[in-house]
């Protein structure tokens, strides 16, 4: 050891030690994956204010902007995501990512018109994410159109490495759209890749409820395990606990 | 590209923006939720439309953005900013306005009820000015005067849209004291122009009628001819005297608490008949030294001058209430 030992003219190597044993970066990205995280655990709230806080770190992160727009949309307040889309839109001009959450907004609050010219116009745009094609999906099973399974696979189709997440969003739109069976194989392949995830247990368990089978005790309870006190899945659980085996045979023969 | 601010190909912003952006999104109020989720449902059943078209002309949306013409529209609060939906600007302003309308009826005639009146026209003022017009007025010397010149207009819209209204209605302060009516001195009174007919006009009723003079002074204390509040004493036909403070009509001495004397009359001693569509009215009257032809040419009026008939005690507001037939 001598006098030079401990100057600092590697500094790289020596920060990125630093970080390996301490706290990790507070930056945009850090935050966005605590939103994800909070979106999987059902804790919209948490999630939005985190994409908030990326965009604090980052106004141009794209993601984050959409990742407020579906929180937003996930608490019912669509005319509110409806005017942040319109902000968003005006850092991204008619960006199809933002067009199909303001479809999906008109969706949900019922406002099939709006939400088909919407979905209309971001499937005409170059370079169509695959929240477009689920937008399209939701619109579709809606009204009843068998089309809709169709856009499901054409989204997972070009999601890539976030196929995940997508299948998640696909089995749920399944699921409201009525059509459990065929959101049960989506939610899953969820649960397999979020087995930590409150939403893709509870959507399943809601899925096999809906459908009669057992399975949704254990889903709902692992729901709960993972996020206790959650209102919803109790709910889901006391309706599923309260059914006789008739109602239960019934919903298993006759169930979509 | 460096130093490229926005994408080439889909125009996105690439550059931090130099102003700070607001990242935080708007959110619902609270008591908002059951509203909408009540509207959303009666739009899944189709019980109402989705979209709502605007039924508003398109030349009345050009007149709410021409400055002057929005003042126009602005003669009802509110409206320019509602063709414009801009609304939410002004509604709390049009609820005040619309209090203190509220307000100036309910404490009409006295000095609330002027104050109330006052403050609903600056505040209606203030909405017209809040339109296109406003906008182009920086100056606040200019916005002062605006305020002041629309202020002054609008009450003479809201003088003829009373008497448009309320046309059947007149109103008047009373000179006597009647303990059967609970009337004193100073009272406001409502009376109906509709009831100022042979049939309404009962001994005792309060009614509002034109005064004479006697020379060229007028007895109802102004300088001009004026509407008092008198009572009816003798109806048309009838014999009337006034003995020892006292009205006897017809051999018949009238109740003091119903149909007292007033001061002025009370040392008089008088006896008169009553000619056909004549009424004789008891008010208190100012002066002294009067004769039996003033008395008779100042109380004994024709029913053409009879305006209306009081039918409310409506000032002040401890005393408000319905006034009773005497006969």
């Amino acid at each position: 050891m001598n006098r030079f030992s401990s100057l600092e003219f590697d500094d790289a190597d020596r920060s990125e030690k630093r970080q390996s044993h301490g706290e990790p970066v507070r930056d945009a990205t850090y935050f966005y994956k605590q939103a994800q995280k909070a979106w999987l655990g059902a804790d919209y709230e948490l999630a939005l204010r985190n994409y908030s806080r990326a965009l604090e770190r980052n106004t141009s992160f794209f993601q984050a902007w959409s990742g407020q727009i579906m929180m937003l949309i996930e608490m019912r307040e669509y005319p509110e995501a409806m005017v942040w889309a319109d902000k968003a839109l005006e850092m991204f001009p008619e960006h199809p990512e933002l067009l199909a959450e303001k479809a999906i907004a008109c969706c949900r609050d019922e406002k099939f018109d709006k939400a088909m010219a919407y979905s209309d116009n971001s499937i005409s745009k170059d370079n169509v994410t695959p929240r477009v094609w689920l937008a399209r999906a939701e619109i579709l099973s809606k009204r009843k159109s068998r089309l809709a399974e169709d856009c499901v696979c054409k989204a997972l189709n070009i999601a890539g490495n976030t196929q995940n997440v997508f299948c998640l969003e696909a089995g749920r739109i399944l699921s409201r759209g009525g059509k459990y069976s065929a959101a049960l194989e989506y939610l899953g392949r969820a649960v397999r890749d979020f087995p930590k995830s409150a939403l893709a247990w509870y959507e399943l368990g809601r899925c096999q409820s809906k459908l009669g089978f057992q399975e949704a005790k254990v889903s709902l309870q692992e729901a709960l395990h993972l996020r206790p006190v959650w209102s919803p899945a109790l709910q889901e659980l006391g309706k599923v606990r309260g059914r006789s085996p008739l109602t239960r045979i019934f919903w298993r023969m006759f169930g979509r | 590209m460096p130093g490229q601010g926005v994408c080439l190909q889909c125009g996105s912003v690439l550059a931090a923006e130099s102003a700070p952006v607001n990242v935080h999104p708007p959110r619902m109020a609270g008591w908002k939720k059951p509203a909408r989720l009540f509207f959303r449902r009666l739009r899944s059943y189709r019980l109402i439309p989705a979209v709502s078209r605007s039924r508003v002309p398109s030349w009345m949306k050009v007149v709410s953005e021409e400055s002057f013409l929005a003042v126009f529209l602005s003669i009802l609060p509110g409206l320019a900013h509602l063709i414009q939906r801009r609304f939410a600007q002004v509604r709390l302003y049009v609820v005040l306005w619309l209090v203190l309308l509220f307000g100036t009826l309910f404490f009409y005639g006295g000095f609330l009820g002027q104050l109330l009146f006052g403050l609903a026209i600056a505040v209606h003022a203030y909405i017209a000015l809040q339109t296109a017009f406003g906008k182009e007025l920086t100056d606040f010397r200019y916005r002062v005067l605006s305020l002041l010149l629309i202020g002054l207009g609008l009450l003479i819209i809201y003088w003829n849209a009373a008497g448009l209204i309320f046309r059947d209605i007149a109103g008047g302060y009373t000179s006597v004291h009647i303990p059967y009516h609970r009337i004193e001195a100073g009272d406001y009174v409502l009376a109906r122009r509709s009831l100022a007919n042979a049939e309404n006009l009962t001994r005792g009723s309060l009614v509002l009628a034109g005064v004479g003079s006697i020379g060229d002074r007028w007895l109802g204390g102004s300088s001009r001819r004026s509407y008092v509040v008198a009572q009816i004493i003798a109806r048309p036909g009838e014999t009337l005297e006034i003995k020892e403070g006292r009205f006897i009509v017809d051999d018949r001495v009238l109740d003091p608490n119903k149909c007292p004397v007033p001061g002025w009359l009370k040392t008089r001693e008088l006896s008169v008949i009553i000619s056909e569509n004549h009424y004789f009215l008891s008010a208190q009257f100012q002066g002294q030294g009067y004769n039996d032809t003033h008395i008779v040419s100042v109380c004994v009026v024709p029913v053409g001058q009879i305006e209306a008939k009081a039918f409310i005690r409506w000032s002040p507001l401890i005393r408000r209430g319905f006034i009773r037939e005497i006969e």
